[in-house]
């Protein structure tokens, strides 16, 4: 109703600009045509705008990629545009210095994801789904571990890889981040699951189904976005921690990609094109990655389901 | 007995076995360990002297360690306004969009950032910060703003603040996503009602959207509140705490006093004394956040 | 209901097993990632093996400290069958690394000495060191394994071969000169002699270099730019205070100390005291000519934007990015840093530091810029918690490594100087070690507390964010802390002074 009657007022000048149109028209399809035009300019605005923050957040990985391609000489010619020819070279010189490394990442961060999903998906259906003495007490000293500053523990860590035998293998490097990632994800898929309406749960006791069942066929499929939420943070982490890697894990062939990275600076110390090429061909797993789960971590943090609406 | 059993039921308990042994090896006891050994002249490999509070007495006169609070205090208030600024206005517009196509691209694109390991954006934003011949200060002398290009991580007085903006225009991390998918939540009656009792965009947001968000806004509270007490990434990288100690931050002191000083038991302190802080900070904002809604039924 | 039912059902078990599988792969891969502990034996029984853990001084190599030490270490596995395998860490980080292995007690066998710890993390070498070396059959070192060291830079009673306790804990396998790199080219462009021979040339020849668009000193954001520069001119002023405070000896009993070639030197306990009793402070006269003259320095031949490179640190030449680009004049340097320059497209050679002299200050003395090649390059140390047969074998190698015939080939090849007599070493560097400017410094500044790190001590005065009095004040702060700590770290307790 409020529409019509806005646009009444500007009828007039509505049938002046159109005169060829018939005039039981005019009165409602200017108006309209003219508020339609301004939403699609103030459409296009918001679509420059975010274009703009896109391209400044964007940019300086986009400064990464064309200075990799540059000897020093073209760097300092010219700073930001692509200079031909490019020196492709680059990219093999930082591939072997890296490469080693990659293996290593990856083995780990599978092991991570791995491990803290096995570990917090249980813990979380447990705690959001059932009342027991001691639920509050026992979640809140997982939260409670959130607030541990790492370097702390570090010594007492390193000591307890050293007596269990486990330096300089695969996992001691996963244990940290399956730690890590089993607290974010118990905290995360708590509140998640706590969402699922009960009545999901109550119709699938009535089918017959018991607690694991339910865990299997109900929570795990609905969680899949929080889920890949963890697994991306999860790998994350793996993919920036380089102090741990280092103290830990002597032989070459076992250290990670963040570890590689600090030679790379003295090794590189006087060239930006390789360094930047390193940096670039450190950072393709975890674009690939979340290229994959983007899907899943979008979708992760919207916490309810659709329909779920606000609480 | 039902009852019992409903209160204490023994699968629940065993379902938490694996995590909580887990945490207990790997997370409590490393934790515990440190705390206990504060009150030692730690020598982890060989004997540790019991000292008492020596070590808390040490951090008393620490000035050190004092000053670097103040940092943070910069840090969180930064944290909390303009940092946030930004991602909740790339919020709204995203919302504001049309065509469901374009909320998604645009949101892939805006937390595109996010996919980069935090080491490689820490050192491309170190080389961009170059005082001779980095790309910020090469902008602006080729632009003629001259006058404007500082020494960004070597000036005392920039240090900080350079180092907070890198990751600018922070819209591709969490406060956004949050941001975005609340917003997303909101029945679409409720923006149009607003929309027909000739509610401005600007008064909308602070009227509706933010009292909306209020629980998610707590929440991103108190884990900013956790991650700047324990800030020191890109100052370990790039700075080291310089210049002129501009940089410093609890947390690097209490690297510096561990691997440079090798007094562990004292490293062990502060971090104890951090810890504690954190806790008491989380518990004031836990509890100001009061209600706790589940649906948690009993089975 | 029914139908979402009947669905979920027929996700669940194929889901199950999926995950069973890829957590079985997992398992699997992870079991082969390698077993070995570090500082472990190799358990299969054909002989001993070592592991050696240090920083890449010579070049980018991850895995490799090159061929000269290849062969150095193939060289001494045949000799004694000894394995030895070597972990190379980055620069970057080493420092942290080994400290944290030393502390947690998991070092293995050899670790880098430039690492921060403490006394009791690794052995003292004393007792092997008054033995004889099993590899030298005649000349020094026969009879006592100490003597075929170079006594100016590495002996008993040399304090820079001493840890807090007195005793040696390293083993030098060269000896590091430091020096000014210089570009050749630069200079002549500039109208600019080298070697400065007084503080005056050396800043009437950065005027000159700026003058012609150099830059005249290369600076980065490490420690020894401003530590070694404030390290010299401290080393000359200071110089009439050492007969007053040297009052203690390098064991810690009242006494006179001296160097191993007869030089007098204040000896750690000495400067502790001289701290902590007021007898040394920031305001002394020659202490506020030292802060003056750096900062002169500082603003005739530094970039003023020193402070925020980024570009990472290096061992060898302070400020590399500038000065091998030619952009930079002069870059302190240690030796090594030839090797990291060998590809430049100039010519540079190596001076020393200029002495002050009284056109400068009316406090100089004439006292000669000194430096001392020090054992400050290559050196690695045992940790105490290697015993038995572990450490036999590694006192062997850093035996093996102070042999004349057997360490000559490497040092030629890395271009190192010999810290043992019958050794020559490569020609280029020799000149760091020579004359005056490679005897030792008396009585230098005295640090701040562990954990603060020289730049931090300076670095506030150098950018004009410190005026003189904050300066003297939070300096003044700095010493007495670790003052306190020095005497906590000895047990100095009982003494008079450390009372407080």
């Amino acid at each position: 109703m409020s529409v019509r009657s806005e646009s009444s007022p500007r009828s007039l000048s509505g049938a002046r600009h159109r005169a060829t149109r018939p005039a039981t028209f005019a009165s409602r399809s200017s108006g309209a045509e003219r508020r339609r035009r301004r939403h699609r300019r103030t459409q296009l605005v918001i679509q420059l705008v975010l274009g703009l923050l896109v391209f400044v957040g964007l940019f300086p990985f986009l400064f990464m990629l064309i200075t990799s391609f540059k000897t020093n000489q073209q760097y300092y010619e010219s700073w930001w545009l692509p200079t031909l020819p490019l020196h492709v070279e680059n990219y093999a010189r930082a591939w072997n210095q890296i490469q080693p490394y990659f293996v290593t990442s990856i083995t780990v961060a599978a092991i991570s994801i791995l491990g803290s999903l096995a570990l917090c998906t249980i813990a979380a259906f447990v705690f959001a789904r059932y009342a027991f003495v001691g639920r509050k007490v026992l979640f809140g000293l997982v939260a409670a571990l959130l607030m541990v500053p790492g370097i702390a523990s570090l010594i007492p860590m390193f000591v307890l890889m050293r007596d269990l035998g486990l330096l300089n293998t695969r996992i001691v490097l996963a244990i940290p981040h399956i730690v890590g990632g089993a607290v974010l994800g118990t905290l995360l898929l708590k509140t998640f699951v706590e969402q699922i309406p009960q009545e999901l749960f109550d119709a699938a006791r009535v089918d017959g189904a018991g607690g694991p069942r339910m865990f299997v066929s109900i929570m795990l499929p609905l969680s899949l976005p929080v889920v890949g939420t963890i697994a991306l943070v999860t790998v994350i982490g793996v993919w920036n921690d380089f102090f741990w890697p280092l103290l830990t894990v002597t032989e070459n062939h076992l250290r990670t990609v963040s570890a590689g990275l600090q030679f790379f600076q003295t090794q590189n110390a006087t060239e930006y094109g390789p360094l930047f090429a390193g940096y670039a061909i450190a950072s393709i797993p975890l674009l690939l990655l979340f290229v994959f789960l983007s899907k899943y971590f979008l979708a992760g943090l919207q916490g309810g389901l659709p329909g779920a609406g606000t609480r | 007995m039902r009852t019992w059993r409903k209160r204490f039921p023994w699968y629940a308990y065993v379902a938490l076995l694996p995590l909580f042994a887990t945490l207990a090896v790997f997370a409590y006891y490393p934790a515990a360990s440190g705390i206990w050994f504060s009150f030692y002249e730690w020598r982890p490999g060989f004997e540790s002297v019991f000292i008492g509070l020596d070590n808390y007495r040490t951090m008393l006169t620490d000035d050190l360690w004092w000053k670097s609070f103040r940092n943070l205090g910069i840090i969180f208030a930064f944290g909390v306004t303009i940092a946030w600024a930004l991602p909740l206005l790339a919020a709204e517009l995203v919302i504001s969009l049309d065509s469901k196509r374009a909320q998604f691209i645009f949101r892939t694109l805006l937390i595109a950032p996010m996919a980069f390991p935090g080491v490689v954006t820490a050192l491309l934003w170190g080389a961009m910060y170059e005082p001779n011949n980095g790309v910020i200060n090469r902008v602006l002398r080729s632009v003629g703003l001259e006058t404007l290009a500082q020494n960004w991580l070597g000036d005392p007085r920039y240090a900080l603040l350079s180092l907070l903006f890198i990751g600018f225009p922070f819209v591709a991390g969490l406060p956004f996503l949050v941001f975005l998918s609340a917003l997303q939540n909101v029945p679409s009656e409720i923006f149009e009602a607003a929309a027909l009792d000739g509610c401005g965009r600007l008064r909308r947001l602070w009227v509706i959207d933010l009292p909306l968000m209020a629980s998610q806004i707590k929440l991103l509270v108190f884990l900013a509140t956790i991650s700047v007490l324990q800030y020191g990434f890109a100052a370990y990288l790039l700075t080291g705490g310089g210049p002129d100690n501009a940089t410093q931050v609890p947390v690097l002191r209490m690297l510096g006093v561990a691997f440079q000083g090798s007094d562990w038991g004292y490293a062990a302190a502060l971090s104890t004394t951090l810890f504690v802080m954190t806790i008491a900070l989380s518990i004031v904002i836990v509890y100001v956040r009061r209600e706790d809604r589940t649906d948690v039924r009993p089975l | 209901m029914l139908a979402r039912g009947s669905r979920r059902t027929a996700r669940g078990p194929a889901a199950a097993r999926l995950l069973a599988g890829t957590i079985a792969l997992t398992l699997a891969v992870a079991a082969c990632g390698g077993g070995d502990q570090s500082g472990g034996g190799s358990g299969d029984g054909s002989g001993i093996t070592i592991t050696l853990e240090g920083p890449n001084q010579w070049n980018d190599s991850g895995s490799s400290f090159g061929k000269p030490w290849e062969d150095l270490v193939a060289a001494f596995e045949k000799e004694t069958g000894i394995k030895v395998k070597t972990v190379v860490l980055p620069l970057n980080s080493f420092s942290q690394t080994i400290s944290t292995h030393l502390s947690a007690g998991t070092a293995p066998e050899l670790v880098f000495n430039q690492a921060p710890h403490q006394p009791y993390m690794v052995h003292a070498l004393d007792e092997y060191l008054k033995k004889p070396n099993p590899f030298i059959k005649e000349g020094p070192g026969s009879e006592r394994w100490i003597d075929v060291f170079h006594e100016r830079y590495f002996g008993f009673g040399n304090p820079a071969s001493m840890n807090a306790e007195g005793k040696i804990e390293f083993i030098p396998f060269n000896l590091v000169g430091i020096g000014l790199f210089y570009n050749k080219d630069a200079f002549s462009k500039a109208g600019v002699t080298a070697p400065f021979e007084t503080f005056e040339d050396l800043i009437d020849g950065c005027t000159k270099l700026s003058a012609a668009g150099y830059t005249p000193l290369a600076m980065d954001r490490s420690d020894l730019g401003p530590g070694w520069t404030m390290a010299t001119i401290a080393g000359m002023l200071l110089d009439k205070h050492v007969d007053r405070l040297n009052v203690y000896t390098t064991d810690g009993e009242p006494g006179k100390a001296t160097s191993s070639t007869g030089a007098p030197i204040v000896s750690g306990k000495a400067l502790t005291r001289a701290v902590l009793t007021g007898e040394l402070t920031t305001k002394t006269p020659e202490v506020v000519e030292a802060h003056k003259l750096l900062k002169r320095l500082w603003d005739a031949c530094v970039d003023k934007n020193w402070s925020g490179n980024t570009e990472g640190l290096n061992g060898a030449v302070v400020g590399l990015r500038d000065f091998a680009a030619g952009k930079a004049a002069m870059a302190w340097g240690v030796n090594f840093g030839v090797s990291a320059l060998q590809d430049v497209p100039f010519e540079f050679a190596s001076m020393p530091f200029p002495q002050i002299t009284t056109e400068s200050t009316p406090l100089a003395n004439g006292a000669p810029a000194r430096f001392g090649a020090s054992v400050g390059g290559t050196s690695y140390m045992i940790p105490s918690t290697v015993k038995g047969e572990k450490l036999e074998a590694a006192i062997k190698f850093l035996q093996f490594v102070s042999t004349p015939e057997h360490i000559q080939p490497w040092l030629e090849a890395t271009g190192g100087i010999s810290a043992v007599k019958g050794a020559e070493g490569a020609e280029e560097t020799s000149a760091f070690a020579e004359g005056t400017w490679g005897d030792s410094i008396p009585l230098g500044m005295p640090g701040g507390p562990p954990g603060v790190p020289g730049l931090a001590l300076y670095e506030g005065w150098l950018l004009g964010t410190k005026s003189l009095a904050e300066q003297q004040e939070y300096l003044q702060d700095l010493w007495i802390k670790g003052a306190r700590q020095a005497v906590k770290d000895n047990g100095w307790d009982d003494e008079p002074w450390a009372k407080s």
